[in-house]
């Protein structure tokens, strides 16, 4: 009977303004069963995920739960920061519902897994984020839950230790009920043996995964071309446009020289990096970036992308960086722009996100040549032309 | 009521966890160390010695004026400090709420363990004085478990009730020092019960504080069983005042998530 729930339409409203978060939704995942909850953003997941943790009620309607439940809400949530990783994990397996010996014997492996033992007792405010999220699925991770909720958890950390994660949970599915929701289409459809698409607090469709991701992937494709229509004009800063769909938005860009220093003026053949800072909003397939400079004009200087290169993208979901270096450049005195780009599978009539003229940087160059590239050459002397040709 | 028990019971590791937690939070990169659970006791004890058996002579019988304070003071400062911790402990713990499924009475009872905890060392160092100033030990002194008891039941009610009502209003955190200062003059801290007029003392004794550190004086200080009717009372009051709060605690409980 272990790890097994039910929710039986399952509602929930706030009591200040009419609005139910779902409605309608009726379910029952079985042991062993893993579920993959999709949806677009605000439509239900979280909560159904609280309703089953229990942190919320529903206003009418029921949830059973049968089983240990571990909720993986937010890594790391309820650490105290004063407190060393060591104590953390008491802390948290208490949160748990562990008890201290049950904790004592699964300590090892946390730790193992979570690959911090040298910092086990420095104080957790003096980790990285994304050793903040190590510690946190690995105490999650090793409860021996009978069932486990996961809301957006690879959104932390790096790839490395995402695919470490995803490979865990795939190694408790068959001792656990999981439920997972993720804006990562490719990891559901791994993981999960069901999907749910939820629209508006409702249930559009629920099944094996591959056709309900079809069916979600196209209505979402749908809603793109809709929103693409009314193309947004954000960044007023720089009075450059901005259009896309928003499932991955471009939040920052930045220039940096040959040390990794933010930096706005450039010599001549210095290195450039642009890195762009990226955060997932919603469900992406095949996602690739794009930079291309221009001059103060407009003209079209450089142009290059992620599709050009072959080079496939794994995106950490959150926010995440990509850089892309310019060994030397070539640019004469002048001020130049960049617009950078995110859109699926090299389409960029319908990107994610694209700012044209985000940022700005300066190039200085000794050399008193005109234009904007400097090509190299060299002058010969003069030669006389001689009459030589005699049909002349 | 027994479920929510049960449960609380289950999750007693992690009341231990967030006690731990903050009492060594508390004390970590600090020089003195535990020893701050003292000052505060001290440096209001001092205070009062001067203002109140140096400026002003409150009569106090043949007791030293410093042992009669402290003992009163112990355990208003064990009842105060607990309300003011336990109070916003819910509302200042929001991500664990909102993130984590628990009992959530483990939050302020938390906050419990270590004000008394702070209380357990003013209680030794009432104990060392108690040896200094040569007062008697006497077979009343069977009876401070019990009144401890009756102190922690009407702290913990208070603490719950008051805990889950400023999730929904936060206006409290603003009264909270005012009923505090207020509550406290109107319990025999600084004085003794007998300064207070004799029609008024029924109605004076209501108030379960007073009746505890009467019930701690009469014991600790003059070796004498404290009125078995003003604790009985005092007992009485508590209780309800428990079960009122952590069932209030409980009906409120699942909706602290929506709200925060």
């Amino acid at each position: 009977m272990a790890g097994r729930l039910g929710l039986g339409r399952g509602v929930v409203a706030p009591a200040v303004a009419e609005f139910w978060a779902i409605q309608n939704v009726t379910f029952e995942v079985t042991r062993g069963e893993a579920v993959g909850i999709v949806g677009a953003n605000g439509a239900g997941k979280s909560t159904i995920l609280k309703l089953i943790a229990g942190i919320t009620a529903p206003t009418s309607g029921s949830v059973q739960v049968e089983g240990r439940l571990a909720t993986l809400i937010e890594l790391g949530a309820g650490f105290n920061l004063d407190l060393t990783g060591r104590e953390n994990i008491y802390l948290n397996g208490a949160v748990l519902g562990l008890s201290r010996r049950e904790i004592d014997e699964h300590f090892d492996r946390i730790v193992a897994f979570s690959g911090l033992a040298e910092f086990l007792d420095v104080p957790v405010k003096y980790y990285s984020s994304g050793m903040y999220a190590r510690l946190g699925f690995s105490i999650a991770a090793h409860v021996q839950a009978e069932i486990i909720l996961t809301d957006e958890i690879l959104a932390v950390g790096d790839v490395l230790f995402q695919r470490q994660c995803l490979k865990k949970i795939q190694a408790l599915k068959s001792a656990a009920t999981i439920l997972f929701v993720s804006h990562d289409l490719a990891a559901i459809r791994k993981v999960c043996s069901r999907v749910l698409w939820l629209k508006d607090g409702r249930v559009q469709l629920s099944g094996e995964p591959e056709p309900v991701i079809e069916a979600y992937l196209r209505s979402v494709q749908a809603n793109r071309d809709q929103n693409l229509r009314a193309v947004r004009s954000l960044d007023s800063e720089t009075g450059g446009l901005r259009k896309g769909s928003g499932e991955i938005e471009i939040v920052g860009v930045e220039t940096l020289d040959s040390r990794g220093q933010a930096c706005a003026v450039f010599k001549m053949d210095d290195a450039l990096t642009v890195r762009i800072r990226y955060l997932v909003k919603g469900p992406f397939r095949d996602p690739g970036f794009c930079v291309n400079i221009c001059s103060q004009e407009n003209v079209f200087i450089h142009g290059t992308n992620t599709f050009i290169h072959e080079r496939p993208v794994t995106l950490t979901e959150g926010e995440g960086t990509i850089d892309l270096r310019y060994s030397a450049l070539p640019l004469l005195t002048g001020t130049y722009w960049l617009t950078v780009g995110v859109a699926s599978e090299n389409d960029w009539s319908a990107p994610y996100d694209l700012r044209e003229r985000v940022r700005k940087f300066e190039v200085l160059s000794t050399r008193p040549d005109g234009g904007l590239v400097c090509i190299e050459h060299q002058w010969s002397d003069c030669v006389p032309v001689r009459e030589q040709d005699p049909a002349r | 009521m027994r479920q929510h028990l049960t449960r609380l019971i289950r999750y007693r590791g992690l009341l231990w966890n967030l006690a731990l937690g903050d009492l060594k939070a508390r004390h970590r990169q600090t020089t003195l160390g535990m020893l701050w659970a003292l000052a505060q006791p001290l440096s209001m004890l001092l205070v009062f010695a001067v203002v109140f058996s140096v400026f002003v002579k409150v009569p106090v019988g043949d007791i030293p004026y410093v042992l009669f304070a402290y003992t009163g003071l112990l355990s208003w400062l064990f009842f105060a400090n607990s309300l003011s911790a336990g109070l916003p402990s819910v509302v200042s713990n929001m991500n664990l709420v909102t993130k984590a499924s628990f009992p959530r009475e483990v939050i302020p009872l938390s906050k419990l363990v270590t004000t008394g905890f702070d209380f357990l060392i003013g209680m030794a160092v009432l104990a060392l004085l108690l040896i200094a100033y040569h007062r008697p030990a006497t077979g009343a002194l069977v009876v401070v478990p019990g009144i401890v008891l009756v102190q922690v039941m009407f702290t913990t009610g208070m603490v719950l009730w008051s805990s889950a009502l400023y999730v929904l209003k936060r206006d409290l955190g603003s009264i909270l020092p005012l009923i505090l200062q207020v509550w406290m003059f109107l319990s025999p801290v600084v004085y003794p019960i007998s300064l207070v007029p004799e029609r008024y003392h029924t109605l004076y004794l209501l108030n379960p504080m007073a009746a505890i550190m009467e019930a701690y004086r009469s014991v600790l200080l003059f070796g004498t069983l404290p009125s078995f009717s003003g604790m009985a009372v005092a007992a009485a009051i508590s209780v309800v005042v428990l079960w009122g709060g952590y069932a209030y605690f409980k009906a409120l409980e699942i909706r602290f998530a929506d709200v925060m």
